[in-house]
């Protein structure tokens, strides 16, 4: 039976001695990276690891600021969101209504289903020669690649949305007197709401990861033309720049999403 | 003594027997007539006549299986009947509507709305004005005692709390017939019992028709005006006692215990207990 007290978010941790309550958990995440930084400086500062394959964290700081002060590395990411942005979007507008329509139908379903999940397992980099032929070298490939990546964790979250209305809310909304209009609009879409949001959250993230491998393709900016590049010319430290900077906003955007998703479901995370 | 005026079957199945036309439904609030529902082979419920008068609550007792819920579902209007049909003040009933609300064993609160957005959903689809919908707000979680608890989420709340939300959220959209379907089955022992004196605080205090299906004896003996005591395989009345154990009604009384012991050997006789 639930109790209504307000109860903790998680456990505590059972063999905890200080109270460590949320500034806690920060100051143990954030003495955790620093640690990583000084052991990985040390590493390279008495050559326990090849300086030429892995710099200092130092000189990737270096690296960083002239990329910032030249302005490329501005440049690179603004293109990279930029190609991320419209693929999620291309996979939003494609996905929600698709999921809707296959949700709300066993028939549809039933046709989809083995479609989806043959389709499913294949990695979207593996279609970017496909989309190269079809899209040809230019933004619309990269984009297609992204579009394709972030379309399935946005498109199974919507429609498990849509599938999983639970009967007795309908026959409620029923008998309080509810059209079929009203039982879509107050029932149906408020269930799928947070899967969609959720999905939404997954298919950004898938999106970033397909990013570097969409931009590999003849490109003359981006994040991942920008490691590529480094590579060509042997600069790892630039190399680096690229995957920290990658890394920043994928966890910048999925904490940032996070917190969205928890303030307009709010009811879910009692 | 009251309990030895229980009818049996036959006499009351003799009442029950209305003739077909609407003009002596209407003073009936539901009105069963002939209803047969089969699922495939399976005969859900075989000839079920019976006649609900208006501000009677009645318990559709038996063990499951017996049709006690589907027979429900007829009056809601969520199961057409095969055979026969089912009017309520002379309407024929051929789908849910707001004149008959409902309160289910799951409760069924849109846990996306708060307790005070769930009670307001019905006058709201009605097109009730705002301060309409703050009155209806008050009134109702005050009726069910949930005045500290009008913006907490479902999911915040006891399974007791819950249901006294659904009921009110039914009980606020004005409904003629209150159709309640083992409402208080998934609660522990205590706050069943606790319930079971609201419900009646609030009938006494209403007199909207009641229609409450349970498997407990004990639980129908408290509370209904009448007790259709049905049977299983296939579906169907067994037997129409009147309870006319003078409210309020106590749990200790000799009279209380007396009306469990004779259904519960009706069951015994029938060769089926009621759990």
């Amino acid at each position: 039976m639930p109790s209504h007290a307000n109860k903790p978010a998680m456990p505590a941790a059972p063999f905890a001695r200080g109270g460590a309550g949320g500034r806690g958990q920060t100051a143990l995440a954030l003495l955790s990276v620093a640690a990583v930084l000084i052991l990985w400086q040390l590493a390279s500062q008495f050559e326990v690891l090849n300086p030429a394959l892995v710099p200092s964290p130092a000189e990737v700081a270096r690296s960083a600021v002239a990329a910032i002060r030249d302005g490329s590395l501005l440049h690179n990411t603004a293109v990279s969101i930029g190609r991320v942005l419209l693929g999620f979007a291309v996979a939003l507008v494609v996905a929600i209504p698709v999921g809707m329509l296959i949700g709300m139908s066993r028939i549809v379903q039933g046709l989809t289903e083995p479609l989806i999940e043959l389709l499913r397992p294949i990695p979207p980099i593996a279609l970017i020669p496909l989309a190269i032929l079809w899209f040809g070298i230019g933004e619309a490939s990269k984009v297609a690649i992204i579009a394709y990546g972030a379309f399935f964790p946005i498109f199974v979250s919507t429609l498990s949305g849509f599938r999983d209305v639970d009967p007795v809310h309908i026959r409620a909304a029923r008998t309080l007197g509810a059209t079929r209009y009203e039982l879509f609009r107050d029932v149906v879409l408020p269930t799928a709401y947070p899967q969609i949001v959720t999905g939404a959250r997954l298919g950004m993230s898938m999106a970033f990861i397909v990013l570097v491998a969409a931009e590999l393709i003849a490109s003359s900016a981006g994040l991942g033309y920008m490691i590529n590049y480094a590579r060509i010319t042997f600069k790892t430290d630039e190399i680096f720049v690229g995957i920290c900077t990658i890394g920043v906003l994928g966890f910048v955007l999925n904490k940032g999403l996070l917190e969205l998703e928890r303030r307009i479901v709010r009811w879910k995370y009692l | 003594m009251s309990v030895m005026q229980a009818q049996g079957g036959p006499v009351a199945a003799s009442r029950a027997h209305a003739p077909e036309n609407a003009a002596a439904a209407t003073s009936a609030a539901l009105s069963i007539r002939g209803v047969e529902v089969r699922y495939g082979e399976l005969l859900a419920l075989q000839q079920v006549s019976l006649e609900i008068r208006q501000g009677e609550f009645v318990c559709l007792l038996g063990p499951s299986g017996c049709g006690k819920t589907t027979l429900l579902n007829v009056m809601s209007g969520f199961v057409r009947p095969t055979a026969g049909s089912a009017y309520t003040h002379g309407r024929l009933i051929e789908e849910p509507g707001p004149d008959r609300g409902m309160v289910f064993q799951e409760y069924g609160l849109f846990p996306w709305l708060t307790v005070k957005k769930n009670i307001q959903y019905g006058p709201r689809l009605k097109g009730a004005p705002a301060a309409e919908l703050e009155r209806i707000a008050d009134q109702y979680c005050s009726l069910v005692g949930l005045e500290r608890f009008r913006d907490s989420y479902p999911g915040q709340l006891s399974g007791g709390m819950r249901q006294r939300a659904a009921i009110a959220r039914a009980l606020a959209n004005q409904p003629e017939i209150l159709l309640m379907d083992e409402p208080f089955g998934a609660l522990d022992a205590m706050t069943r019992q606790v319930l079971q004196e609201e419900l009646l605080r609030i009938w006494e205090a209403q007199r909207k028709t009641l229609v409450f299906v349970t498997h407990s004896i004990a639980e129908a003996v408290f509370l209904a005006d009448r007790i259709i005591v049905m049977s299983a395989h296939p579906g169907r009345i067994e037997h129409i006692l009147d309870n006319d154990i003078p409210r309020p009604r106590d749990r200790t009384a000799d009279a209380h215990f007396e009306l469990c012991r004779r259904i519960e050997l009706l069951f015994q006789q029938s060769g089926r207990h009621a759990d």
